[in-house]
């Protein structure tokens, strides 16, 4: 028993969308939490934010990001009409928002997705909303109008981290009534977002993509630092108070697994590579 | 009548894979005895009228008479007699510390240094006998009274609860945040110890009763206690005791320490062992491992540590006489090449300049008398500071609460620990409709004593809904 892909829209070589049928993550859903899923058994569990759903169609859309061997598995084997072994949600906390008057959504990315999840809560609120979607290059980039309902404008950008980074300081500058910004992407990214948002004296809310293996914080390998505070993404975040957020100590928990898996991904490409000698071959037969 | 005969020296015992084929692999090294064997060490048993195993087992089975079906060679009837005080013979048998509890008060060992019959191995026996054979095993089941229990948390309490409330005709709903069901059967102990197969087979058996298991809902969250309230008509919490506690030295942020709960949940539960090729779960191997601890949860660390190919240390600051895990246990990890430090301290974890664990540095103790009459006391030695080298530490320092199911619950009186030890002594809470047992209540525990709880309370709860009657007794 598990839960149907009804849809399956590949974006671009980084980036496809998956519509999938929970609708139990949904009777409580607030904006900016997420879900955990699992494809099938011995697959790896990962949390990917709610970036759309349908509470008619019982259905939660996921933006993912080709990163490893689960995110690209997902999308070259699974399709619509397959089933992922596991949804579980909703995981996190949604972080209490108020009316603040001007926001800056800044994402980076899959993060990109997180903050649009949070920015509709924040809409609803009666909020300004501005968007930076940030990429890392042009081939890659996302259509601003993916994100575009819930902004007053949108901006893409792309070229890295520090192009990125300079379009939200040009923002904050000609924009000094801005009340907050929220990022997320990867830890680097935001660090450097919280430098604008220190230097320029701006609430930050920021989002913390922590390794998880469980929804509850049963395992403490989610665990993250805020000064001098340990916290569980899963239980107390995501959404962190980007002042206070121990980059550093995320950057190096997130690495501790990325030789394992460069290797799994490694071996997955040779798995499809193999496959597509066999079927030229079986095709000039 | 015959003159009983005290088999007091003949124990068979459990045959073994020898220890440099067991560290290979993760399937089960304890083999089972075979039927000859079985029926052998049943006859030690002399079927005592008055027993005093039974006092001692937490979960009070009525060991001499399963035992004597085993004689008669009837094990579906064995069976049947266990799973009337426990759903978990199979589990039991395997993981119990018998030889604390049924197994220190067998009648053979009053005299001559007899030794016990070996009970657990039996309970195992009936148990895989009747799975193995595949033939079909009902249960009964009393007409449906209409009422429905919420349980939350799939592990020993909740699936016994789950159990024995579903016997009594009531509808039960278990709701699990994890992927799987079992709880810590699943996710802490490692298949080495406990096979799948068995576990499977004892939960699938509840499940025939009703029982629906809605795994990957975390309560909290994916459903609250108000729609709990207005769906059933009683609930009861084993969500156990799950956070893995750090041991609270310098260095617990480096990359390569590991609480025990996630070192053996990617193994356990996401498979982590069969990297990469059928798994995709990472976990490293070909190290130098370092776990602290000396319960039951370090045993476990250990066995599987050994498996995944790495230099496998324990440190512990009592010695293995004073340490909670079973002699047995320590013998097999030695055997397969554990290195046991007692009377050993982590007083920091050391890393380098990449943030990698390097080693962990420990001092020697040594143990006191108590003042207050308790457990010697461990001291530190002086100048005794020493490092052990190592790229991963493993923290099996014991469990803290995980309060998420419950915290949304009107009034609920929580105790320091914010667990659940405010329960009367029928497992109920002062929220009238609302119960809890296993690791929730007394902070960490065994899996049989989270059974007794989950019986006990379904008992409770099963009284509740006949005549609603709620008299929560005020410490």
């Amino acid at each position: 028993m598990g839960f149907p892909i009804l849809k399956k829209e590949v974006l671009n070589d980084r980036f496809y969308l998956l519509e999938v049928h929970a609708p139990h993550v949904l009777k409580k859903f607030k904006h900016g939490q997420f879900v955990m899923i699992l494809s099938k058994k011995g697959g790896e569990i990962i949390p990917l934010t709610v970036f759309n759903y349908d509470k008619t169609k019982g259905s939660v859309t996921l933006l993912v990001e080709v990163r490893g061997k689960s995110t690209k598995e997902l999308l070259v084997r699974f399709g619509e009409g397959d089933e992922l072994k596991d949804v579980v949600g909703p995981v996190g906390i949604s972080p209490n928002l108020k009316n603040v008057g001007k926001v800056l959504l800044v994402g980076y990315n899959y993060g990109n997705a997180c903050v649009y999840n949070l920015g509709r809560g924040l809409k609803e609120l009666g909020n300004e909303i501005h968007f930076i979607a940030g990429f890392e290059d042009s081939g890659s980039s996302l259509s601003g109008g993916l994100f575009a309902d819930i902004a007053v404008d949108i901006k893409v950008a792309f070229g890295g981290i520090k192009k990125v980074k300079e379009e939200v300081r040009d923002f904050v500058d000609i924009n000094k009534d801005t009340a907050l910004i929220v990022s997320a992407g990867i830890p680097e990214f935001e660090k450097e977002i919280e430098e604008v948002a220190d230097v320029f004296e701006v609430d930050h809310l920021t989002h913390a993509s922590a390794i998880m293996i469980d929804p509850i914080g049963l395992s403490g390998s989610d665990k993250v630092f805020l000064d001098g505070d340990v916290k569980y993404a899963s239980l107390d975040g995501p959404w962190f108070d980007g002042h206070k957020l121990d980059y550093d100590a995320l950057i190096q928990r997130n690495n501790i697994f990325v030789e394992y898996e460069k290797e799994a991904l490694r071996r997955f490409e040779e798995e499809l590579e193999k496959e597509r000698k066999k079927s030229a071959r079986k095709k000039r037969i | 009548m015959a003159k009983i005969v005290y088999r007091r020296h003949d124990r068979n015992e459990m045959p073994l894979m020898p220890p440099e084929k067991r560290k290979k692999t993760f399937d089960e090294y304890a083999l089972g005895f075979p039927v000859n064997v079985a029926i052998d060490e049943a006859y030690r048993c002399i079927l005592c009228k008055k027993a005093p195993c039974i006092p001692v087992c937490p979960a009070e089975l009525d060991i001499p008479k399963w035992i004597e079906q085993i004689q008669k060679e009837n094990m579906v009837e064995a069976y049947r007699i266990i799973r009337d005080k426990s759903p978990f013979g199979a589990v039991c048998g395997r993981v119990c510390p018998q030889e604390r509890q049924c197994e220190s008060n067998c009648v053979l060992m009053f005299k001559d240094n007899g030794l016990s019959v070996a009970i657990g191995a039996l309970e195992r026996f009936a148990a895989d006998t009747v799975r193995i054979s595949g033939l079909p095993f009902e249960e009964e089941k009393a007409p449906e009274t209409g009422k429905k229990v919420a349980v939350l948390g799939a592990g020993p309490a909740g699936l016994s609860a789950a159990y024995f409330l579903a016997k009594r005709g009531h509808k039960v709903v278990i709701y699990e945040a994890l992927a799987e069901s079992g709880g810590v059967m699943r996710y802490g102990i490692p298949p080495a110890r406990l096979d799948r197969k068995a576990l499977d087979f004892e939960i699938e058996l509840i499940e025939k009763l009703g029982v629906e298991i809605k795994t990957d809902h975390v309560v909290g969250q994916t459903i609250t206690y108000g729609d709990l309230k207005d769906e059933y008509d009683a609930i009861f919490i084993g969500v156990g005791s799950g956070r893995g506690k750090t041991i609270g030295v310098p260095g617990e942020g480096l990359i390569g320490v590991y609480t025990a709960i996630e070192f053996l949940t990617r193994i356990n539960l996401y498979e982590a062992f069969k990297f990469p090729e059928e798994a995709d779960t990472p976990i490293p191997r070909g190290k130098k491992v370092v776990v602290v601890g000396g319960g039951f949860t370090a045993v476990d660390c250990l066995i599987t540590s050994l498996r995944l190919d790495n230099e496998t240390h324990l440190v512990y600051r009592r010695t293995r006489e004073t340490s909670s895990a079973r002699d047995e246990e320590w013998d097999h990890v030695a055997e397969e090449g554990a290195i046991l430090h007692w009377l050993t301290q982590p007083v920091e974890i050391i890393g380098n300049e990449k943030g990698e664990v390097v080693g962990i540095k420990c001092i020697k103790m040594e143990l006191v008398p108590d003042e207050k009459g308790g457990r010697p006391r461990p001291k530190p030695v002086p100048n005794s500071e020493h490092i052990i080298e190592c790229d991963i530490v493993v923290q099996a320092v014991g469990q803290g609460p995980n309060p998420l199911a419950y915290q949304d619950i009107p009034n609920l009186k929580i105790d320091k620990w914010q667990n659940l030890s405010t329960v009367d002594s029928r497992y109920r809470t002062n929220v009238e409709g609302v119960f809890a047992g296993g690791d929730v209540v007394n902070g960490g525990d065994t899996v049989v004593r989270a059974i007794r709880h989950g019986r006990d309370a379904a008992e409770a709860i099963d009284e509740y809904l006949k005549t609603g009657k709620w008299e929560y007794e005020e410490e």
